[in-house]
């Protein structure tokens, strides 16, 4: 399962993308899924976001942030995520260093407390900062940990599809039963995820609503988290987004989550 | 309302004419807050080199007291300010310097004078590079890993002048600071040197939040009137003298540890004598009353047995904290060693320094829907066969805090609670927040205080108060 929140945060821009690859032609899930793994987003990225969210009634809340991540030499990516909009999130902000075969190490900064704190593997099931996102959503998963079946190809908007059903592989803990994921093959990016609850209900949605190449990149620029459970979205639009900046290591520490 | 001033740069100027201007100033500026640039939007002006950030707040606090123990108490209080932080960053140098003001103003009941104060609160210069940090100006410091808990958390002077009403970290006191970090792989070596002891600061007299509440006011008898105002605590000894203190961190694969060493003059006045018979007026001042004010008056103090110093005393202490996680669990925790810190003996009420440990440990967790929670237990064990006055030899004490947001994270609902097992004492907080649009936060609650009169919390049990506050981020 989490080989598929990999995919959907990568189009999201929120979770950095690995080396280029070799392109395959895809015969398999699993090979379907290990292209959107490995999807290429440089060495680094920062991606200025702007997240709308969207309760029942319509009514709507904005913010924005910036998140940079770094791919690391083994593979593992580090992610910095800062709240710039409004006032009082600004200056929240997440650090999460992936593990391999393990959960991810998380911390939060939040001004309030004047120091960071460390976040739990127990809290994947919970909401992202009141967004339809659950932490587990925002988690790259390798496609090793899950099993992935290709179910056919389609055509979603003017993308040409690869799609695949995932389920969590033996042993895996995940709040969904199985998600199936629509991959353009052009850019290897998930278009479309559709997220199935434990008992089988069709409880969230991602969408892909614009995609465009910058700087050489394939970028998801507008895409939607729909709850279909709530009747609530959350909506995310790249502001601005840089690719191969040098980020230095230093960004993804604790002492620069906790820097004024 | 009578100075335990820090000697920061307040004019906290009691002044009876500002009242009315102040509330006006404080309305006027909440009403502009729809003419404020967009809510929640930081203003930034960058240049090729420069970056420069604005942000601020506007509140109002206003509370009742809904348990009034006697016409002396206030009936209501409020407590406005305005805060602003400017931090200027010089490109990729890794310089940055800061300057955060604050104007606010303090009123309690219709008795009594408003007070402003103008204060500067934070300002620094810094330079931040790859793998240290130098640092001069006023700051605040944050060390420890337990929450609104003070085991390791001793080198930042904090605001009592209204309790424990507001968290720890909103209580601190920027005072004028070296600062100096080496950050390693994975070690990294911090050190902090303040030039200059800055007391916190508390009432001692005058005020319902008192350490000796408004004893002076209460009726005595007439001849005995003038000796009780003429009481007094100096507090000279620890001005200008240095503190500081070193943390190393390291983190071992989930956990993150930290050892400790500070030397520091401890915040809270603990009264010591300057006669033998200075210890009848500090017998007085720890249980007013007739029987105990007749014994000082049989004394016949003079003005040097009315004059108690504040017994500050350079603390040495070593300690250890850590955090992890375990499941879905956060754990955390911290444990001091202080060398002589100051008491009051029960027996003959003298000033005594004895050594003391103090362990605290936290738990923490968010459950499936969102609700998180936080237990905190410490405990202190003060080193000595001696019984203490105002402090148990073992004691512990539990705090407790429990929150959720609803409606998309417009409402947040919060509960905190604090008990303290061997005094009895205990405090609850149900707070409520409402955000009425990006940056405007509308908050009520109530702060319930009980317990045992002796104990910490028990002698504010008359103290309860409903409070509202709205406060605007920009």
């Amino acid at each position: 399962m989490k080989q598929v929140m990999a995919c959907g945060m990568a189009t999201l821009g929120l979770v950095a993308g690995m080396v280029p690859c070799a392109r395959a032609q895809a015969t398999t899930g699993k090979q379907v899924a290990e292209r959107i793994y490995n999807r290429d987003e440089g060495a680094d990225n920062v991606f200025a976001v702007r997240m709308t969210l969207v309760d029942r009634r319509g009514r709507e809340r904005q913010r924005t942030m910036t998140t940079y991540s770094k791919r690391l030499a083994d593979g593992r990516i580090n992610t910095f995520m800062q709240f710039d909009s409004p006032a009082d999130i600004q200056g929240t902000r997440f650090l999460t260093l992936e593990q391999k075969g393990e959960d991810d190490i998380q911390h939060l900064y939040l001004p309030a407390l004047g120091r960071s704190r460390r976040i739990v593997g127990g809290q994947r099931r919970q909401s992202f900062v009141n967004t339809d996102f659950t932490f587990e959503d925002m988690e790259r998963r390798h496609p090793d940990e899950d099993t992935h079946t290709l179910r056919g190809e389609e055509k979603y908007k003017d993308w040409d599809c690869y799609v695949v059903e995932t389920v969590p592989g033996e042993g895996r803990d995940s709040q969904y039963s199985k998600v199936v994921v629509w991959m353009d093959k052009s850019s290897d990016t998930a278009v479309k995820i559709d997220f199935y609850d434990r008992r089988d209900r069709h409880v969230k949605q991602f969408r892909v609503d614009r995609l465009e190449k910058k700087d050489g990149f394939w970028t998801v620029m507008d895409s939607v988290m729909e709850n279909l459970a709530r009747n609530t979205r959350t909506r995310l639009e790249t502001l601005e987004v840089k690719y191969n900046q040098g980020l230095d290591d230093a960004m993804f520490t604790v002492r620069r989550l906790e820097e004024q | 309302m009578t100075g335990w001033k820090t000697g920061n740069f307040a004019a906290r100027v009691p002044a009876r004419r500002w009242r009315v201007a102040a509330t006006l100033v404080l309305l006027a500026g909440m009403a502009a807050m729809p003419a404020l640039p967009v809510a929640g939007q930081a203003r930034a002006a960058e240049f090729e080199d420069l970056d420069w950030s604005v942000k601020g707040d506007l509140s109002a606090k206003t509370m009742v007291d809904v348990k009034r123990e006697s016409d002396l108490q206030a009936r209501q209080a409020l407590d406005g300010r305005a805060r602003i932080e400017n931090v200027l960053r010089f490109g990729n140098s890794g310089g940055r310097i800061g300057l955060h003001g604050e104007a606010r103003y303090e009123a309690f009941d219709t008795r009594e004078s408003g007070a402003w104060s103008f204060l500067l609160r934070e300002a620094y210069a810094e330079i931040r590079r790859e793998t240290f940090t130098l640092g001069i100006g006023r700051q605040i410091v944050t060390w420890g890993k337990l929450d609104d808990l003070m085991i390791l958390d001793q080198l930042s002077p904090q605001d009592f002048r209204w309790f424990a009403l507001y968290d720890k970290q909103d209580r601190k006191i920027p005072v004028f600071m070296l600062t100096a970090g080496y950050f390693g792989p994975r070690y990294g070596l911090e050190a902090v040197v303040i030039p200059s002891f800055e007391p916190s600061e508390a009432d001692l007299f005058g005020t319902d939040w008192a350490v000796f509440g408004r004893l002076k006011e209460q009726p005595w008898p007439e001849p005995m009137r003038g000796m009780v105002e003429a009481i007094r605590v100096d507090d000279r000894q620890a001005k200008g003298e240095a503190e500081g203190g070193i943390r190393l961190r390291a983190t071992e694969g989930r956990t993150d540890y930290a050892l400790y060493y500070m030397t520091y003059f401890d915040r809270f006045p603990a009264l010591r004598e300057y006669t033998p018979v200075g210890r009848l007026t500090k017998q007085f001042l720890f249980a007013p009353g007739l029987e105990t004010l007749t014994a000082l008056a049989a004394a016949r103090p003079t003005p040097l047995d009315l004059t108690l110093d504040a017994g500050r005393e350079r603390v040495h202490a070593m300690g250890m904290d850590f955090e992890s996680t375990a499941g879905s669990y956060g754990l955390r925790g911290e444990l001091g060693f202080f060398d002589d810190l100051p008491y009051t003996r029960a027996r003959d009420l003298a000033y005594v320094r004895e050594k003391t440990l103090a362990a605290g440990m936290g738990v923490d967790y968010t459950t499936i829907h969102n609700l998180y929670w936080n237990v905190q237990f410490i405990a202190t064990r003060i080193l000595s066969n001696e019984t203490m006055a105002g402090a148990e030899s073992f004691s512990q004490e539990i705090v407790f805090n429990m929150n959720r947001e609803f409606l998309m994270g417009d409402l947040r609902l919060e509960f905190s609670g604090l008990y303290q097992i061997a005094e009895g004492g205990w405090m609850a907080r149900p707070e409520a927040t409402y955000k009425a649009r990006p940056g405007l936060d509308l908050v009520c609650g109530l702060f319930l205080l009980g317990g045992d009169r002796d104990s910490l919390f028990g002698r504010y049990r008359h103290k309860d108060m409903l409070y509202s506050q709205i406060r605007y981020q920009f």
